[in-house]
C-alpha cells in the first residue's frame, strides 16, 4: 500500500490551525465585551457612581500573549506530556527490540526516527509528541509492551509515527490551548460562586449598611461568575467544533497510514481490540494514571466507560470526544483488508 | 501527585503566562461623568455662591462663620477662606479673620475677601497682601493680581500689592435696581465693570471711564475677553467693552448664562440655549412645554441650574443630574444619575467639579480627560 498524501488532512489542519490562532484572541475579547456591557452597568449599580468608559484589551498585547502562551506550549509540552503519564525517554541499550522497531517503520514512512519515551502504566496505551517530525517522540506504556504481539505492536508504532509523518501532532497540541484555558477561568469561576454561598451562609448576623454592601458584593460575584461561566462554555463548545475538525480525522489518517506503512490493517484492528479490552479490565487507579488530559493524543481513547459508574475523567471533562469509536476504526481497517485480498 | 493534577499544573503555567501578558495591556479608559476623583468634606453647608474654581483650585468662603481658638481658649465668630487643589481635592491653605466678610470674589488663580473696610487678595499658594479701604465694602472683583472693590459710598477701588492703584466716585445710588438686587462687579484684565445703582459702568484696568449704560440692571455680571455681558433676569446682553454698544443675547429671559471664546449658553424656563457670540441663536434643548398625553416629551430633562462651558462641552446642572451637552449641536453626552448640586458644575483642568452629598466630585469631561 503506497503512502498518500492526505489533503483532507492538511485542509484540516490548516482551518484547525485558524481556529487555534484566533479563538483564544476571541475568548479574551468576548470578556471584554461583557465588561462593557453587563460589566459596566453592574459596576454603576454597585458603586452607584457612573462608569461611561469602556474596557479594552491592547489586540498587540492580547496577540502577543496568546503567542507566548503557544511558545510556552512548543518549549514545556513535551516534559509536561511525558511527566503527566509518568514517562521517560529510554535509549537503544534498555529496549533494544521497541527501538529497533520503530527505526525501522520510520524508515519505510519516510519520516526522521523519532524518540522513544516509555510510561509505567500498566494501562495499554500510546501516543506521540512534538513540535516538529525532527523533535517527535513516541511514548508507549509499558502495559501496552506486555499486552500486545509483534505484529500489533508494529501497527501501533507505525499509527504513532503516521502521526508524526502527517505534522498533525503540532497541531493537536495547540489544540489543547483553548479548552484548557476555559477549563481553568470556569474552575476559578466555579470556585468563586461556590465560596460566595458559602460566606453567604455565615451572615445571619450582619445587618444594616454592612448586609447591603454584602448582597451587592455577592450579587456582583454572582453575575460576574455567571457570565464568566456562559462565556466559557460557548468558547468549550467552540472548542468543540476544533476537535471535530481535526482529531477524529487524524486518527483514521493515521490508521490508514499505518496501513501503509506495515501494509498489515489486521494487525492494528487487532491491537486496538486487545487495546480497547485490557483498558475495560484495567483498575480505576490506573486508568486515571493516564487520564492527564492527554486524550487526544492516544492511540485509543480513555473512555467514560471504562471507569464504571464512580467516574472522575478529566479528559471527558475537559476535551470533547477526540476519538473515532473503536469499532468505527476497526470496521475501515477491516475493509482495507478487504481491499488488499 | 496524579497525573492530572500534574497535567494542570503544566498547562496551567502556559495559560497563567498567558493571562498575566493579556492582563499588561488590558485595563479600564474612563469615560465622561466618570468619578475622577471625590474629596469628603462639609461642601454642603456653602451656599452655591460660596464656592467657586480659579486656576488650580477650588475656593470656599463661608461669610460668617463659627470655631474654637484651642490657644485662646474661646470662640471666634468670622470669615474663613479655604482653598483646595482641583487635581485631587486636598485642603491647600485656609484663612480665618475675626470679622464676617461683607463680600468676596474668586478668580485669576486667587480670591479676595471684604470686611470692615480692609481688602485681603489671596493668590493661589495661600500668600496674601491686604488694603485698607477705610469705608464698607459691597462687591470684590480681582483680575490679574488685582483686586477692585466698590464702597459703600459708590467708589470703586483698585489696589495691588497691598497699595491703592486709583479710587473713583461712581456717583451711583447704591440702593439698587427695581427688582431689589445689590451691586455687582467684574473684571478681567481688559475690563473692569460695575452694575450699580441700576446702571452698568465700564472702566479700564487704569481706572478711566468708558462708558455707563443706564438702562441695563444687572444681576449678573461677566466681563470676558473685554466684552460685558449683563443678566438682568428678564435679559442677557452683551456690552462692547470699548463703546457700551448694547448686544442683546436672544429674546428669552436668562437666569444662568456662561460665555466662551464663541458662544453663550444660558438657561431659559426649563431649557438650555446656545447662541452666537452675536446674539443668533445656535440650538436650545427641547421645550417639551407643548407635550401632553397623546405627545410625549422627546427630553423630559428640565435645565434649570447652573452652566459652565467651554469650548470642549457644556456642563449643566438638570433634574436628572449633572448633563454634558456637545457644543455644536446640544446633544446629550453624559449624565450622571439624579443628585442634588451644592454647587458648580465648575470647569478645572482635571474635569468637572460639582459638591454634591457634601462631597467635592470630579467627574472626566470627555473619554480619559
Amino acid at each position: 500500500m503506497e503512502w498518500e498524501p492526505d489533503r483532507g488532512l492538511t485542509a484540516r489542519m490548516g482551518i484547525a490551525l485558524t481556529l487555534v490562532a484566533v479563538l483564544p484572541v476571541a475568548f479574551v475579547y468576548a470578556f471584554v465585551f461583557a465588561m462593557n456591557t453587563v460589566g459596566v452597568e453592574l459596576l454603576a449599580w454597585a458603586t452607584d457612581d457612573p462608569w461611561n468608559g469602556h474596557f479594552y484589551a491592547n489586540p498587540l498585547v492580547v496577540v502577543g500573549a496568546v503567542a507566548v502562551g503557544f511558545a510556552a506550549q512548543f518549549v514545556l509540552g513535551d516534559s509536561v506530556a511525558l511527566r503527566s503519564v509518568d514517562a521517560r525517554r529510554v535509549d537503544r541499550d534498555e529496549y533494544p527490540d521497541l527501538l529497533g522497531r520503530v527505526d525501522r517503520l520510520a524508515r519505510v514512512a519516510g519520516a526522521p526516527t523519532p524518540r522513544v519515551a516509555v510510561s509505567r502504566s500498566a494501562v495499554p496505551n500510546a501516543f506521540a509528541i512534538g513540535a516538529r517530525p525532527s523533535q517527535a517522540t513516541v511514548v508507549v506504556t509499558e502495559g501496552l509492551l506486555d499486552a500486545l504481539d509483534d505484529d500489533e505492536l508494529d501497527a501501533v508504532l507505525a499509527h504513532e509515527i503516521a502521526h508524526v509523518r502527517n505534522r498533525d501532532v503540532a497541531v493537536m497540541s495547540l489544540s489543547y490551548f483553548l479548552p484548557s484555558l476555559t477549563y481553568l477561568v470556569s474552575i476559578a469561576a466555579f470556585y468563586v460562586l461556590k465560596g460566595v454561598f458559602y460566606v453567604g451562609g455565615g451572615l445571619d448576623d450582619v445587618d444594616g449598611d454592612g448586609a447591603k454592601g454584602v448582597v451587592v458584593a455577592i450579587a456582583v460575584l454572582v453575575v460576574s461568575a455567571l457570565v464568566t461561566l456562559a462565556i466559557s462554555a460557548l468558547f468549550w463548545l467552540a472548542s468543540f467544533l476544533l476537535f471535530r475538525v481535526l482529531s477524529q480525522y487524524r486518527e483514521h489518517a493515521a490508521d490508514r497510514g499505518a496501513a501503509a506503512i506495515t501494509g498489515d490493517p489486521a494487525a492494528l484492528a487487532s491491537a486496538l481490540r486487545v487495546v480497547d479490552d485490557e483498558m475495560s479490565d484495567a483498575p480505576d487507579r490506573d486508568l486515571r494514571a493516564i487520564d492527564g488530559g492527554l486524550e487526544a493524543l492516544y492511540i485509543a481513547p480513555v473512555d467514560t466507560y471504562q471507569f464504571g459508574d464512580n467516574r472522575e475523567l478529566l479528559s471527558s471533562d475537559i476535551f470533547p470526544a477526540t476519538h473515532p469509536s473503536t469499532e468505527e476504526r476497526i470496521e475501515r481497517l477491516q475493509e482495507m483488508v478487504g481491499e488488499r485480498a | 501527585m496524579t497525573s492530572r493534577r500534574r497535567f494542570l499544573r503544566g498547562v496551567g503555567g502556559a495559560v497563567g503566562l498567558t493571562v498575566a501578558g493579556g492582563l499588561a495591556g488590558c485595563g479600564y479608559r474612563p469615560g465622561g461623568g466618570d468619578v475622577r476623583w471625590r474629596a469628603s468634606g462639609n461642601f454642603s453647608t456653602f451656599p452655591a455662591r460660596a464656592v467657586a474654581v480659579t486656576d488650580g483650585l477650588v475656593v470656599t468662603v463661608a461669610d460668617s462663620t463659627t470655631s474654637f481658638d484651642i490657644d485662646r481658649e474661646e470662640w471666634i465668630r468670622g470669615g474663613q477662606v479655604t482653598a483646595y487643589s482641583t487635581g485631587d481635592g486636598t485642603e491647600l491653605w485656609s484663612d480665618q479673620h475675626g470679622a464676617e466678610l461683607s463680600c468676596h470674589a474668586v478668580g485669576d488663580g486667587g480670591a479676595a475677601v471684604g470686611f470692615d473696610g480692609t481688602i485681603v487678595r489671596y493668590g493661589a499658594d495661600g500668600r496674601w497682601w491686604q488694603f485698607g479701604v477705610g469705608e464698607p465694602l459691597v462687591a470684590l472683583a480681582v483680575a490679574g493680581e488685582w483686586a477692585y472693590a466698590l464702597t459703600e459710598s459708590g467708589a470703586l477701588v483698585a489696589a495691588s500689592d497691598g497699595v491703592e492703584r486709583w479710587w473713583t466716585d461712581l456717583d451711583a445710588e447704591l440702593a439698587g435696581g427695581d427688582d431689589g438686587s445689590g451691586p455687582t462687579l467684574a473684571a478681567d484684565t481688559e475690563a473692569i465693570a460695575c452694575s450699580v445703582g441700576g446702571a452698568v459702568h465700564c472702566l479700564d484696568p487704569s481706572g478711566r471711564r468708558r462708558w455707563r449704560q443706564p438702562e441695563i440692571d444687572a444681576r449678573r455680571l461677566s466681563v470676558v475677553d473685554g466684552e460685558v455681558f449683563a443678566s438682568s433676569g428678564r435679559s442677557l446682553a452683551a456690552l462692547g467693552g470699548a463703546s457700551g454698544e448694547r448686544r442683546r443675547i436672544g429674546d428669552e429671559p436668562i437666569t444662568a448664562f456662561a460665555v466662551t471664546a464663541d458662544a453663550v449658553y444660558g438657561v431659559s424656563g426649563l431649557e438650555l440655549l446656545a447662541y452666537d457670540r452675536s446674539g443668533g441663536r445656535r440650538w436650545a434643548t427641547t421645550d417639551d412645554s407643548a407635550s401632553g398625553r397623546n405627545r410625549p416629551a422627546s427630553d423630559p430633562t428640565d435645565y434649570q441650574g447652573r452652566v459652565a462651558a467651554d469650548s470642549g462641552g457644556v456642563y449643566v446642572d438638570s433634574s436628572r443630574g449633572l448633563t454634558a451637552l456637545d457644543p455644536d449641536d446640544g446633544r446629550v453626552r453624559w449624565r450622571v444619575g439624579n443628585r442634588s448640586l451644592s454647587a458648580g458644575p465648575f470647569l478645572a483642568d482635571s474635569g468637572v467639579l460639582v459638591a454634591a452629598d457634601g462631597q467635592l466630585v470630579c467627574h472626566y469631561r470627555d473619554d480619559g480627560s
